[in-house]
């Protein structure tokens, strides 16, 4: 009786073990079919791959004339720097390019025409090939930008809006420039032994830097000369006649000392540069003139070439 | 006053239009000031020898409206060791000229510094002249300040940069064009060596030493020099190149470079560029591709683009167009369509054949995405759907049938101990049979 009992005992864990077995073999077909599980060589095992946008790189910076620029007096210089830019994803992936041009104050700061230029013009100078395309940017730099270190920037965007930068180090020159409004000076009719009205110059600072003025008579060493062959000439630096200027309006011609030789060192009066944030405009600061005739021993009339030349402030 | 203004007065209507006409161009002429600038400001000679060399530019800027002449000075302690090329300028209107300054320390300097100055005075080619009594004619001038260091150490520093060579017709030597900038103080003369290997850069078909000139300290050069490839039969060759200075290789670059067909310059072609339409697609979509030739020659020509698809580096297919007649200065697109079937990024690239020639290779690139927003709900989640009905079809089987792993062990041991009970019971029950027997066979063996 009892393994009349056990016999069925185990009939009935044969009968579960096989629907068990029939629920799994189910399973397995199921997942098979939809390609779940891949078991077998003809069986496709489908991914998901996500192409991640790659962000664009830009290559070496290299401008027209090379990284030293000279720039213009009193206007502006044009500015022209090139780049490729390559992105994995295509060519055709490259959105745009910007550009910056800065000296030591950084790409961040505010744009200031002596050292920070924001608005560059930047064009795709090539169609564009694989992955690569050139562009170039361009950048128009006042008269009065500082000359120090300054760095080219380029920016490229994709069209995942990944950007990629790049720099290079550039020199702006020290630019030496004077601009004297008045060609000629003339003192008009003065009379033996009189002091002239007082004549004015303007002078600009039209460059980059401060600048110290060296003032000469450089045709006649030392003085003017006389077109009566009866006549003396006109000694620029006597001790109390000749030819005298001044910084001061209405200056008188025995208080100063800065009179006109054939060997003057440069006078220690600088002439600031201009210091706007904006487009700029060269500052200018005046220069009076006196002559005093000698008593006696002139006529005709007389002339000489005064030289005023600029000379970076030390 | 009437004949003045009578048209039939001839005189007095020249005269006039004649003072009219001088009044414009007295009115038109150029106004000019004083106005000049000269950089740079300062100019450092440094690390020079003694009978050394160094050169530099200065430049000069006329803002006037009117020519100038600019007068060159050198001035102080290294005056007589300055000279320029060219001693003078004439610059026009708004314009900027440059003048090449050249410092030569004599050989019987001493180490140290030395100071100088170099002035550049601006006179204006026009300028009206008054009468006046006493007066000052004024020019304008600009001095830059000059330092030379002297030493004794030689400095070596020499770099190529800008390396190319032309391909030219059979018969003709290859132009090798390079430039390099001594930043050193001593002159140096590079050595070139160059080995042709045929097109499968197996075989050295050609071997030449070559000088190029010397390079002055500070000096930066471009120069040609002519490789002797007159001898090399018509096809592609490789040169590698290499520079050296002072028995010291400085440079090397393997460049590639063609013999061609006599007269096949007259046949000549532009791969502009190849362009998809879709750079961003998905498995199979259609991708349209053009191929951008452009005839730069003097020739029509047949072309055809021929080009590969590599799927992460792997060759997978190739791809080709229809052939077109290009016709001279013309520009055409030689268009091809592609299925991308997998995910990836595909790079494809080719030539445009054109008349037996072929251009340089370009490519784009294709990035192939799986597009889930075209999926419908069953599709897209169709991996949890099936793995929850396993999941449930195997829990509800258990249920149903009371699997193994779901009974309980304090079951099990009840019905266990229950078949024990029944079996303890059956033998008891064949132990009282066989005592019953024993009982009734005594009780037969007694009654006899």
């Amino acid at each position: 009786m009892l393994n009349h009992f056990k016999q069925k005992e185990n009939d009935v864990f044969m009968n579960k073990l096989l629907y068990i077995l029939a629920i799994l073999s189910i399973s397995v077909i199921l997942l098979d079919g939809t390609n779940v599980i891949a078991d077998g060589a003809n069986d496709d095992l489908t991914a998901s791959v996500s192409i991640g946008s790659s962000a664009p790189t830009v290559g070496a910076i290299s401008c027209v004339g090379g990284e030293t620029f000279t720039l213009n007096s009193e206007t502006t210089k044009l500015v022209n720097c090139s780049a490729t830019i390559t992105d994995l994803n295509g060519y055709q992936d490259i959105n745009s390019v910007r550009g910056a041009f800065y000296s030591s104050a950084g790409e961040g700061d505010a744009a200031d025409t002596r050292d920070n230029y924001k608005n560059a013009t930047c064009v795709f100078t090539e169609a564009g090939t694989g992955t690569t395309r050139d562009a170039e940017c361009s950048f128009t730099v006042y008269f009065h930008a500082n000359p120090t270190s300054w760095t080219v920037y380029m920016n490229a965007t994709d069209d995942g809006d990944d950007t990629g930068t790049n720099t290079v180090a550039a020199t702006v020159n020290s630019l030496v420039a004077l601009n004297v409004t008045e060609t000629e000076i003339n003192f008009g009719e003065v009379a033996l032994g009189a002091t002239s009205s007082e004549i004015t110059t303007n002078i600009k600072n039209t460059g980059n830097v401060d600048i110290d003025l060296n003032i000469n008579e450089t045709l006649y060493n030392g003085y003017m000369n006389c077109t009566d062959v009866a006549s003396d000439d006109i000694q620029t630096d006597a001790a109390s006649t000749g030819i005298r200027y001044n910084t001061t309006n209405g200056f008188t011609f025995a208080d100063t000392v800065w009179n006109v030789t054939a060997t003057n060192a440069l006078a220690d009066v600088s002439w600031v540069e201009a210091d706007q944030n904006g487009a700029p405009t060269a500052p200018t600061t005046p220069l009076y003139w006196l002559i005093k005739l000698p008593a006696d021993g002139l006529t005709g009339s007389c002339s000489t070439t005064i030289r005023i030349a600029a000379a970076e402030s030390s | 006053m009437d004949s003045f203004f009578d048209l039939r007065n001839n005189d007095g209507y020249l005269v006039c239009i004649s003072s009219f006409v001088l009044f414009c161009i007295l009115m038109s002429c150029p106004v000019f000031g004083g106005s000049f600038a000269a950089a740079p400001g300062t100019i450092a000679f440094e690390n020079m020898l003694k009978s050394g060399y160094a050169e530099t530019e200065i430049f000069a800027n006329n803002p006037e409206d009117v020519p100038v002449d600019v007068e060159i000075i050198a001035e102080g302690q290294i005056a007589e060791w300055l000279s320029f090329y060219p001693e003078s300028l004439v610059l026009g209107s708004h314009s900027t000229g440059e003048s090449l300054v050249i410092i030569r320390p004599p050989w019987d300097a001493a180490n140290g510094q030395y100071e100088g100055t170099i002035t550049l005075v601006s006179r204006p080619r026009y300028k009206p002249t008054h009468d006046v009594q006493y007066g000052l004619n004024i020019e304008t001038a600009v001095i830059l300040k000059v330092s030379a260091e002297v030493v004794g150490e030689q400095i070596v520093d020499y770099s190529v940069a800008d390396m190319s060579l032309e391909s030219v017709e059979v018969g003709y030597g290859v132009p090798l064009t390079f430039s390099g900038k001594n930043d050193g103080n001593v002159r140096v003369t590079p050595k070139i060596i160059i080995d042709v290997y045929d097109s499968n850069q197996s075989v050295v078909v050609l071997s030449k030493n070559m000088t190029a000139d010397s390079v002055m300290p500070t000096v930066k050069k471009t120069e040609t020099i002519n490789i002797p490839t007159e001898s090399l039969s018509v096809g592609q060759y490789w040169a590698n190149i290499s520079v050296s200075v002072f028995d010291e290789i400085i440079y090397m670059e393997m460049i590639t470079f063609d013999i061609l067909e006599e007269g096949a310059l007259l046949l000549s072609g532009d791969f502009v560029q190849l362009i998809s339409n879709r750079p961003w697609s998905s498995p199979e979509d259609i991708v349209r591709l053009d191929a951008i030739f452009m005839n730069t020659g003097q020739m029509s020509a047949n072309v055809k683009f021929k080009g590969e698809v590599y799927l992460d580096d792997e060759l997978i297919d190739i791809i080709e167009s229809d052939e077109m007649f290009s016709d001279v200065g013309s520009i055409i697109n030689l268009t091809m369509y592609y299925v991308p079937e997998l995910v990836g990024t595909y790079r494809v690239e080719g030539i445009v054949y054109y008349s037996g020639k072929s251009t340089y290779t370009k490519g784009t690139v294709l990035n192939v995405f799986s597009d889930t927003q075209n999926n419908n709900f069953l599709v897209e989640y169709k991996y949890l759907i099936t793995m929850a009905s396993v999941l449930f079809l195997i829990f509800f089987s258990m249920k149903v049938f009371g699997g193994i792993f779901g009974r309980p062990k304090g079951d099990m041991d009840a019905i266990s101990q229950k078949y024990q009970n029944i079996d303890k019971s059956f033998d008891d029950a064949t132990r009282k049979g066989e005592r019953l027997k024993r009982k009734i066979r005594h009780m037969k063996y007694s009654r006899r």
